[in-house]
């Protein structure tokens, strides 16, 4: 692939991809990384036949990859950043609260299945049935049940845990 | 034709059917109740999930201008309302209003206007703000094609009835903003530029020209400074929508993604609205506001229930102070809200409101 073709490709699929990465890694840095190192394999590609899906594959191989070697690792410098960032900033009330929803979406999100999650995030960022097929190698006809069954895992387990943070939250007020 | 399975109400949704495939769901929705309410559930989680999902997307501390005003505590709640038993009278409510306003529209209708009217604690103002452009704030779309099957959000509200279609285009209220001063233009995202013939109103048209800039909530801030950061960040771009002369009824925003068919747009509402002409009010305890989706397949029914207050107010319902419209579709997307007030029985004698805005799908980076 030439320069052209990979400057092409990465005006069209950075910004998607970095997101699902991100979404899938909670780490912008790390979702960069990965992204990059996938434009860097498309590089080394003659032709891409569907280059969304390959792009896609190709990250969430990556990752898996990586998250093998370094998983340890990287939680705790995760924790050290999260402690960084909780002693530097004063979040206000709004950040707060994001903060909290983020984290609840991220317990939800990380709970489904590798598979449900992955055809998620992917469907999230655009792909269709047959890119996501692809990329995950299921058929195409198993994709809408799969999505129907993430998403719906997806929203009870998010609303579960509302409840519970709600059930938590009210039984502290009323012991103190 | 059978009962569908919920992998392919979830494929309808999604356009992923083929045509022929699509059709034959299509009309079996018409007449099944049993799988409008899978339609109608699934609709709900696919609204639901892109709502969850992009709370994953992080947002640095400090992004976001001080000077934003912060939501009440109410609104900032998050809801499940998705799953709110409430919703399934609404679902009813706004079916049967918007069947008749169907019917209405084509003997005309009257023109009102409302005022859009802060509740003491409703306060979404503060500095930053939004004043689209004049094409932006005065456009309309084209009238909806179709509105398949139901279109509710909850899950327990089949609305098989609600693909009738609805014009709302041909009923328009002017709406003025009393409660917000001039503001100042919002940085990063620009509002979008509507590509269909605009034609709105001329009531409308004048109150856009004549009052100030709508405020703008707090939500659509949010989105509005994540969108400029992550612009610096990466390239990313966000649409933006604007309501057409609605001040403060509503704000609205679209999340818009390169080939992304799964977009989302979520309103807030007005805490209090408040009839100022010679529309009757004398009916009903309640209002709907329904928003529609429309173009392009786009999908998306909210019916929101305001409670009736006093002799010209009404107040929304605590359970629906936000809503997310799915929009399933490729293209634009583009809503159009109608409040449609009941009286008289249950007949509304209002007509809609014009409010409605396009979001233009942007391409990134």
């Amino acid at each position: 692939m030439n320069d052209e073709a990979l400057e092409r490709l990465f005006r069209l699929y950075h910004v998607p991809l970095v997101r699902y990465l991100t979404r899938r890694l909670g780490d912008r840095d790390w979702a960069e990384e990965i992204a990059q190192e996938t434009f860097l394999r498309a590089l080394r590609q003659e032709t891409l036949t569907s280059e969304r899906s390959w792009l896609f594959a190709v990250a969430t191989n990556l990752v898996r990859d990586d998250a093998r070697k370094e998983t340890r690792r990287r939680h705790h410098l995760q924790r050290l950043a999260d402690e960084e960032r909780g002693r530097v900033v004063e979040p206000d009330t709004t950040s707060i609260e994001r903060a909290h929803e983020r984290d609840l979406a991220r317990r939800a999100v990380d709970g489904l299945a590798e598979r449900d999650r992955l055809a998620l995030l992917m469907k999230e960022e655009g792909l269709n049935y047959t890119e996501i097929a692809e990329a995950l190698d299921l058929s195409v006809g198993s994709v809408g049940t799969t999505l129907a069954r993430a998403r719906r895992r997806l929203t009870e387990s998010y609303e579960a845990l509302q409840q519970d943070v709600a059930l938590r939250s009210g039984g502290t007020r009323g012991a103190s | 034709m059978e009962h569908l399975d919920e992998g392919m109400a979830h494929a309808w949704i999604d356009g992923e059917l083929s045509a022929d495939d699509a059709v034959s769901v299509e009309t079996h929705l018409q007449s099944c109740a049993t799988c409008a309410a899978i339609v109608a559930e699934a609709r709900g989680l696919v609204a639901a999930t892109s709502r969850i999902v992009s709370q994953l997307d992080h947002v640095s501390a400090g992004v976001i201008p001080a000077a934003i005003s912060t939501r009440p505590a109410a609104l900032r709640a998050r809801r499940v309302w998705w799953r709110h038993p409430a919703f399934a009278v609404a679902a009813v409510l706004g079916v049967t209003t918007m069947s008749w306003l169907s019917l209405r529209s084509t003997t005309g209708g009257r023109v009102a206007t409302i005022a859009g009217e802060h509740a003491p604690t409703g306060d979404v103002t503060a500095a930053a703000a939004v004043a689209p452009n004049a094409s932006a704030s005065t456009s309309a779309v084209a009238s909806p094609t179709k509105v398949p099957a139901s279109r509710a959000r909850d899950a327990r509200a089949p609305s098989a009835g609600a693909g009738a279609a609805v014009r709302p285009d041909a009923q328009r209220l002017a709406v003025r903003d009393e409660a917000e001063p001039t503001r100042t233009i919002a940085p990063a995202a620009s509002a979008p530029t509507p590509t269909a013939p605009m034609q709105a109103a001329p009531a409308a048209k004048a109150a856009s020209t004549a009052e100030s800039p709508m405020p703008v909530p707090r939500l659509l801030e949010d989105r509005t400074a994540l969108a400029a950061n992550r612009a610096g960040a990466s390239g990313f771009t966000s649409g933006k929508a604007s309501f057409a002369a609605s001040a403060s009824l509503a704000g609205c925003y679209v999340l818009a993604r390169a080939d992304n068919t799964a977009r989302s747009a979520t309103m807030q509402l007005p805490p209090r609205i408040r009839l100022t002409d010679s529309v009757r009010t004398t009916g009903s305890a309640t209002a709907t506001f329904l928003a529609y989706g429309m173009r392009d397949g786009t999908t998306a029914e909210i019916p929101l229930q305001y409670r009736r207050v006093g002799a010209s107010a009404f107040d929304l319902s605590p359970a629906f102070d936000d809503a997310v419209i799915g929009n399933a579709a490729l293209g634009e997307a583009a809503f159009v809200r109608v409040l449609a007030l009941p009286a008289d029985g249950a007949r509304p004698t209002a007509s809609p409101t014009d409010a409605q805005f396009v979001a233009r799908r942007q391409s990134c980076p």
